[in-house]
C-alpha cells in the first residue's frame, strides 16, 4: 500500500506537469480560433505595430553591426552594381528632360480638350529595415510611420514597379504586404491588350492573373501595369510581365528584379465621392430629399416675399 | 529546479529569441546560395534540446514566450508558433522517452529532431487553417527546417546540457 502511494506521489508531478502541457495546447487552440474573426485581428493591430516599432530598432541595429562583415561576399558584386547603376541615372537623367517636356505638353493637351488628368501624389522614401518572410505573412518593415505622414493603404513601390501595400503603419515604421502574398488582391491591366484582371499573391510562383476579362488578348512578356480600378492604387504602376505556365497566366513581378532595398510609399488618390464634397464652410452637400426641397423652396419664397418673382 | 539551472534556461531562451530578430535583418536574407532568405527557427532548437532532460513546465513556458516573439516578428496568428514549439517539445519527450526505454543505443536524438520538426510543420499547418487565411507550407519553410535540423546537433549544447542525468 505504501508503495503504491510513493508511486502514486511520484507520478503526480509529472500528470500535472502534462495537464499544464495539455492546457497550454488547447488554450493556444482556442487563442488561434478567436483570431479567425476579422474584427479581433483588428484589434491587435496596435500591439503589433508597436511591436513592429521595436523590432525595426533592433533590426537596424543588428544591421548595422552585420553588413560590416557583407563585404567578404560581397564587394565585388557591389563594385560592379554601383557601375551599373551610375549608368542607369546618366541614360535616367536623359529621360527625365524628356519626360518633363512632355509633361508640359500633356498640361497643354489637357487644357485644350478640358480632360480631367490624373492626380499628381506625393509620397515618401523609406528604407527596408526587416524582412519577414514567415509561413503565415509576406511583408517587409519599412522605416517610415505615421509621424512620416505614411498611413494604411498607401502603395510601395521601387525603382522597379510595385511591391505592396501598407497594411498596418506604426509611429516610425510601416508594415508593406507584398503582392506575392497570399491575401494579397490587386486590381491590374496589360499595356498593350488593356485587359483588366485580379493580381492575386501566390507564394510560389509570385502572382498569378485571375479573373482576366479577355485572356485572348493578353500578349507573352506583355507589361503589366495597376488600373486604379480599386481607388487604392494610382494607375499605371509597373506590376511585372505577363507569362503563361501550365496552369495559366502568371506575372514575372518587377519588383523580384533585385533586392527590396528603398521604396516610395505612394498615397492612395483618394478620388472624392460626389456626396462627400464639402462646400466652403465645411458642411458636407447632401443629397437632394423632397422634404429638404420643399424647405428651401418655402424659405426662398419667404425671402423673396409678393415680389420677388418679379424681380 | 536549480537557480543554475533555471538561468541557463531563460538565457538559452532569451537567446533563441535573439537569434530569431536577427533572422529579420536583410544583410541576413541576402546571404549567398544556399542560404539565400533562409534562417534557422531557434524555437525548435531550444524545443527538441529541452526535449532531451525531463519534462518541465517552464521550459513550455519558455517555448510560449519564443513563440509569440517569433509571432510578432512574422506577423503570424498569435499562438502559432508557440503551438508549433509545443508540438515539437512533445514529440521529443515522446520519443526520447519511448526510445530510451528500448535501448540507449537507439539514435533518439536524430528521430526526436526529425518527429519534432515534423510536428512542429503540422502544428503550424493546425494554426494556418484554425486562423485562416494561411498558405502555410512552402519551400522556403521547409528549407528553413532542414537548416535548423542540420544545425541543430552543432547548437544542441547552447540549449541544454549534454549530460541526460540532469533535470530542468
Amino acid at each position: 500500500m505504501s508503495r503504491l502511494s510513493r508511486r502514486y506521489s511520484q507520478q503526480q508531478p509529472r500528470f500535472a506537469g502534462r495537464a499544464v502541457i495539455a492546457g497550454i495546447a488547447v488554450s493556444l487552440l482556442g487563442l488561434l480560433m478567436i483570431q479567425s474573426s476579422t474584427d479581433v485581428r483588428k484589434s491587435l493591430n496596435d500591439s503589433r505595430a508597436r511591436m513592429d516599432d521595436l523590432t525595426s530598432q533592433i533590426s537596424e541595429t543588428a544591421t548595422k553591426q552585420v553588413s560590416g562583415l557583407t563585404w567578404i561576399f560581397a564587394s565585388k558584386a557591389s563594385k560592379a552594381r554601383i557601375t551599373e547603376l551610375e549608368a542607369e541615372v546618366r541614360a535616367l537623367r536623359q529621360w527625365r528632360d524628356t519626360a518633363r517636356a512632355m509633361s508640359q505638353r500633356m498640361v497643354q493637351y489637357e487644357e485644350v480638350l478640358d480632360l480631367m488628368g490624373e492626380p499628381q501624389i506625393g509620397g515618401v522614401t523609406a528604407r527596408i529595415v526587416a524582412e519577414h518572410n514567415g509561413p503565415f505573412a509576406q511583408t517587409r518593415l519599412a522605416n517610415a510611420g505615421k509621424v512620416h505622414g505614411v498611413s494604411d493603404g498607401f502603395a510601395a513601390v521601387n525603382q522597379h514597379g510595385l511591391i505592396g501595400r501598407v497594411v498596418r503603419a506604426g509611429n516610425r515604421t510601416s508594415r508593406i504586404l507584398l503582392v506575392t502574398d497570399y491575401n494579397s488582391r490587386i486590381p491590374v491591366m496589360g499595356r498593350t491588350s488593356l485587359d483588366r484582371a485580379l493580381l492575386v499573391g501566390d507564394k510560389t510562383t509570385g502572382a498569378r492573373l485571375m479573373h482576366a476579362e479577355t485572356p485572348d488578348l493578353i500578349v507573352e512578356g506583355e507589361e503589366w501595369i495597376t488600373s486604379g480600378d480599386d481607388g487604392l492604387f494610382e494607375r499605371g504602376m509597373t506590376v511585372g510581365f505577363a507569362h503563361r505556365d501550365e496552369s495559366g497566366w502568371r506575372l514575372d513581378l518587377a519588383m523580384d528584379r533585385s533586392d527590396v532595398d528603398f521604396v516610395r510609399l505612394v498615397p492612395p488618390p483618394n478620388f472624392v465621392a460626389p456626396e462627400e464634397i464639402e462646400v466652403d464652410d465645411g458642411v458636407a452637400l447632401k443629397p437632394n430629399t423632397e422634404e429638404t426641397l420643399t424647405t428651401e423652396l418655402v424659405a426662398h419664397d419667404a425671402q423673396s416675399g409678393p415680389t420677388g418673382g418679379a424681380q | 529546479m536549480s537557480f543554475w539551472v533555471r538561468a541557463r534556461l531563460f538565457s538559452s531562451a532569451l537567446l533563441a529569441m535573439v537569434i530569431s530578430v536577427l533572422g529579420t535583418a536583410p544583410p541576413m536574407l541576402n546571404l549567398p546560395f544556399p542560404l539565400t532568405g533562409v534562417w534557422p527557427v531557434a524555437g525548435f532548437w531550444a524545443a527538441i534540446a529541452w526535449s532531451r532532460l525531463n519534462l518541465s513546465v517552464w521550459a513550455a513556458l519558455c517555448l510560449v514566450m519564443i513563440g509569440f516573439v517569433q509571432d510578432y516578428l512574422l506577423d503570424a496568428p498569435l499562438g502559432a508558433w508557440p503551438l508549433a514549439f509545443i508540438s515539437a517539445y512533445v514529440a521529443g519527450l515522446v520519443v526520447n522517452g519511448e526510445l530510451r526505454k528500448i535501448s540507449d543505443a537507439l539514435p533518439s536524438e536524430f528521430v526526436a529532431v526529425v518527429l519534432g520538426l515534423i510536428s512542429g510543420l503540422f502544428g503550424l499547418v493546425i494554426a494556418g487553417d484554425t486562423a485562416g487565411g494561411a498558405e502555410v507550407i512552402d519551400s522556403r519553410l521547409i528549407a528553413s527546417l532542414w537548416l535548423t535540423g542540420g544545425l541543430y546537433f552543432i547548437c544542441r549544447g547552447v540549449f541544454a546540457p549534454m549530460d541526460r542525468g540532469e533535470v530542468l
